[in-house]
């Protein structure tokens, strides 16, 4: 009996991890979306890396000449939690959300077309793990 | 003794993860993304410990609804015959072609509601909607997300937008289940249809920003082959999928890019960053010829 029990525990522990995990990823990707609305659209893709302490997720992309973007970064059940900085080919840094108090999302006016590596990391004053999560629109 | 303490506590967990799913969809928003978002974790196998997989390192595609928006931006006519026809869909019979195509068939909607073109939209939007189901995507194709893209078919703006999110949650929904096998084909068949249109716009018209255009998807065309990297031994098919696209990375190859950094301009108030770095590409005729011959292998080797 008291194997029972111990598996129930052990499956009800692993059970509710998981249920706390998928309600966790569910509200911080309502706090994304809100964001990510007319005239922006997204560019369909969904970023997304499990970040614990000090890790850094990276993401590439291409942003066009001519175009505005909006960069939408989160993490967790609240706004803030997720750095993000973004920096051309060459390493050098275009901007960081930390200067602006851990902006949710910010918008950037594209003169020409640029390779930019987008790195988030979790706000140190958080969780120390979590999901990050990263939405790319364009404006329509 | 222990296999009847092994099978009680199963079918104890069961009967957790049962109930635990019902009160979840006792709660569903009303708002439709969320609907959606919980649609698709409900179909997540829960007891799997490999759902979320992931790599910090990733790879974007710019949106194919990007290349339509330019092409009608600079008010070149709509032309029926780059767009794969809809007819084709019924010889898509194996999940590889069916996912490439899905992603192909996307760029063309994108490309008939920018023009206007509402009954032929509405086709290749039943079509799109056949290939989802038969790919097992009912989580992002759901009946609601349906009935708003057919409510919207002849309204560009909010079509577009809806359709992003449909596409986005593909991904999504695909990223959670571990069949990015498939996510990644679906890419990739938008990318070389948006790629293709503009290929094809670019030598008709001549026109610069076009020209340009094509050539800048240098950067594209890299990180597409950095996502497909890992499903190179997927099958032969697979395989031959990335060998045309580093073929066609070779030309590319020959176009140098000279990019010079530029201090960027803030405006906090607006929440805006201008991002003033310039990048100027060295291409010539001959580049523009061969890129869009080897475009038009790949689509064709897609499509047909």
């Amino acid at each position: 009996m008291n194997k029972i029990l111990k598996n129930i525990s052990v499956f009800s522990f692993l059970f509710i991890i998981q249920i706390t995990a998928f309600a966790q990823v569910d509200k911080t990707m309502t706090i994304c979306d809100d964001y990510l609305v007319a005239p922006f659209v997204s560019d369909g893709q969904e970023y997304r890396a499990l970040l614990n302490g000090d890790e850094l997720a990276e993401f590439n992309a291409t942003f066009y000449g001519g175009s505005i973007y909006r960069v939408i970064a989160c993490s967790g059940e609240a706004e803030g939690n997720l750095i993000f900085s973004i920096y051309d080919s060459e390493r050098n840094l275009l901007f960081t959300n930390r200067d602006y108090q851990n902006s949710t999302y910010w918008d950037f006016k594209i003169k020409n077309t640029v390779n930019i590596i987008i790195e988030a990391e979790l706000s140190k004053t958080e969780n120390n793990s979590g999901f990050a999560f990263i939405q790319i629109g364009f404006k329509q | 003794m222990r296999k009847i303490n092994l099978l009680l506590s199963i079918v104890l967990l069961f009967g957790l993860v049962f109930f635990s799913s019902c009160g979840s969809d006792s709660n569903s928003s009303t708002d439709e993304s969320q609907s959606i978002d919980n649609e698709v974790f409900d179909e997540i196998d829960t007891t799997s410990t490999q759902i979320y997989k992931f790599d910090n390192t990733l790879f974007s595609i710019p949106s194919p609804y990007e290349i339509s928006i330019l092409i009608k931006n600079l008010n070149i006519e709509y032309n029926p015959n780059i767009i794969n026809p809809v007819s084709n869909s019924q010889t898509y019979t194996d999940t590889y072609k069916k996912s490439l195509n899905l992603g192909v068939y996307g760029a063309d909607l994108a490309y008939l509601n920018m023009n206007k073109q509402i009954p032929e939209a509405a086709k290749y939007f039943a079509s799109i909607k056949i290939m989802a189901e038969e790919l097992q995507l009912s989580g992002s194709f759901d009946a609601n997300t349906i009935k708003r893209v057919e409510n919207n078919l002849s309204n560009e703006d909010s079509l577009l937008h809806i359709l992003s999110i449909v596409y986005r949650n593909t991904d999504e929904y695909l990223k959670e289940n571990n069949r990015q096998d498939i996510g990644v084909l679906v890419l990739a068949g938008g990318w070389v249809e948006s790629t293709y249109f503009l290929a094809q716009v670019a030598q008709e018209t001549q026109n610069k920003e076009l020209i340009t255009r094509l050539g800048e998807q240098k950067y594209p065309l890299e990180n597409l082959i950095k996502i497909l990297t890992p499903y190179y031994n997927v099958s032969d098919q697979y395989g031959a999928l990335m060998e045309s696209f580093i073929d066609l990375a070779y030309v590319y190859d020959g176009i140098e890019v000279e990019y010079t950094f530029e201090k960027p301009v803030t405006d906090a108030t607006n929440k805006m960053t201008t991002i003033n770095g310039s990048s100027k590409l060295k291409m010539n005729a001959e580049h523009i010829n061969m890129i869009s011959e080897k475009i038009s292998k790949i689509r064709n080797g897609i499509t047909d």
